[in-house]
């Protein structure tokens, strides 16, 4: 009896956190090249819901489809609200349908003062899915892990180095926000020289958020198309930088799906306040 | 050139005694449907996928490499290869 040969290849699900701002037609080069590398979840940066709903509604590409978070989020919404539920909802169907690719809306705040910030957050907290806040100033960082209409702190591997500190790690794990890595320094790098900088400087920051044990993300923040990678790519990297492989498993993928179902659910209509649901 | 930048980032990364362990071997590479085949040992498997990944240019053109596949012997391999240039 012959056996059928199935090339079995395993296939894990990852996302690209940080692209920058872009055009339809950049948006269409990402999204053949994500197609490829099996990314199923893309964050646009500076784009609000409405226009990323717009976008959804005008690409179409051949054998590919995308969808807009919130457009998933409301078939995959019945009566049960459960975080959890949700997440294997949302993982199942990415799993089943190999070509779809879902866009998400995010920001990152850069203000020089606390006073400006609050401001911004105000304005643009209900305009995006996912809100980031980047800074140099210690002190912002760690006003901005006790707001909770902030996700994520942004910061590259090289300045990373300078402003994260034991102190910042305890803030960002007692108040469950994460930290959001940006790897590009080690492919931007132009000589061996600055290859070298990058990595010391981010084995260090790696070293403080392994020992306090501090939720990390991982992001390529690609310039063009083809410096996207995915979640395996990025994990293998991470080991260059002290992390262990084994350990940066919900860093590519898991940790961003949770934070976005769980904004979605905060955006909804319906959501007065975590565990209240208006009835319809 | 993709063969001698894989070698040359490996080299850098990880040095001679890391290369010499490797056992890097570049078995095949496909121009027409840019494919190709690498062989190494099985504990350098992260070591090549990290240089693989890490690989931005190649002669000042932008490149993207990425594994396709993984397998633990050459014949299956040349198997897949087969597959995929025949479909393409």
């Amino acid at each position: 009896m012959s056996k059928s040969k199935i090339f079995k290849t395993r296939r894990n699900l990852s996302c690209e956190n940080h692209l920058p701002h872009l055009t339809l037609e950049d948006i269409m080069e990402y999204l053949y090249i994500a197609s490829k590398l099996n990314i199923s979840l893309l964050f646009l940066e500076s784009i609000t819901i409405e226009e990323r709903d717009q976008i959804c509604s005008s690409i179409k590409l051949k054998n590919l489809l995308s969808l807009s978070a919130r457009e998933l989020y409301n078939n995959a919404r019945k009566d049960n609200f459960d975080l959890t539920d949700l997440t294997k909802t949302f993982k199942s169907y990415l799993n089943e349908n190999h070509g779809v690719i879902i866009l998400a809306s995010r920001v990152t705040l850069r203000e020089r003062t606390i006073e400006a910030l609050k401001k911004q957050l105000g304005k643009n907290r209900r305009l995006y899915e996912i809100v980031c806040i980047q800074s140099d100033d210690k002190s912002i960082l760690k006003w901005a892990v006790h707001d909770r209409r902030v996700d994520y702190l942004s910061m590259d591997i090289i300045n990373g180095a300078k402003i994260v500190d034991a102190a910042l790690c305890s803030l960002i794990k007692q108040n469950q926000k994460c930290l959001e890595l940006n790897i590009s320094p080690l492919f931007t790098a132009r000589t061996d020289k600055e290859l070298v900088l990058a990595m010391r400087k981010g084995k260090k920051v790696i070293s403080h958020l392994n020992s306090k044990n501090v939720p990390f993300i991982l992001t390529c923040n690609p310039s063009s198309p083809l410096m996207m990678r995915n979640g395996e790519q990025i994990r293998h990297i991470a080991t260059l930088l002290g992390a262990k492989l084994n350990k940066t498993k919900s860093c590519v993928f898991e940790r961003q799906l949770t934070f976005l179902l769980t904004n979605l659910a905060k955006l909804d209509e319906n959501f007065v306040i975590e565990g209240i649901w208006l009835e319809e | 050139m993709v063969k001698d930048a894989v070698w040359d980032k490996f080299q850098l990364l990880y040095g001679l005694n890391g290369t010499t362990t490797a056992g890097l071997y570049f078995e095949k590479f496909d121009e027409q449907n840019k494919i190709g085949l690498v062989r190494c040992s099985h504990i350098s498997l992260t070591m090549l996928l990290v240089t693989l990944t890490i690989i931005t240019k190649i002669d000042e053109s932008e490149i993207l490499i990425y594994s396709e596949y993984v397998t633990g012997t050459i014949k299956k391999a040349n198997k897949y290869l087969l597959k995929v240039t025949e479909t393409n």
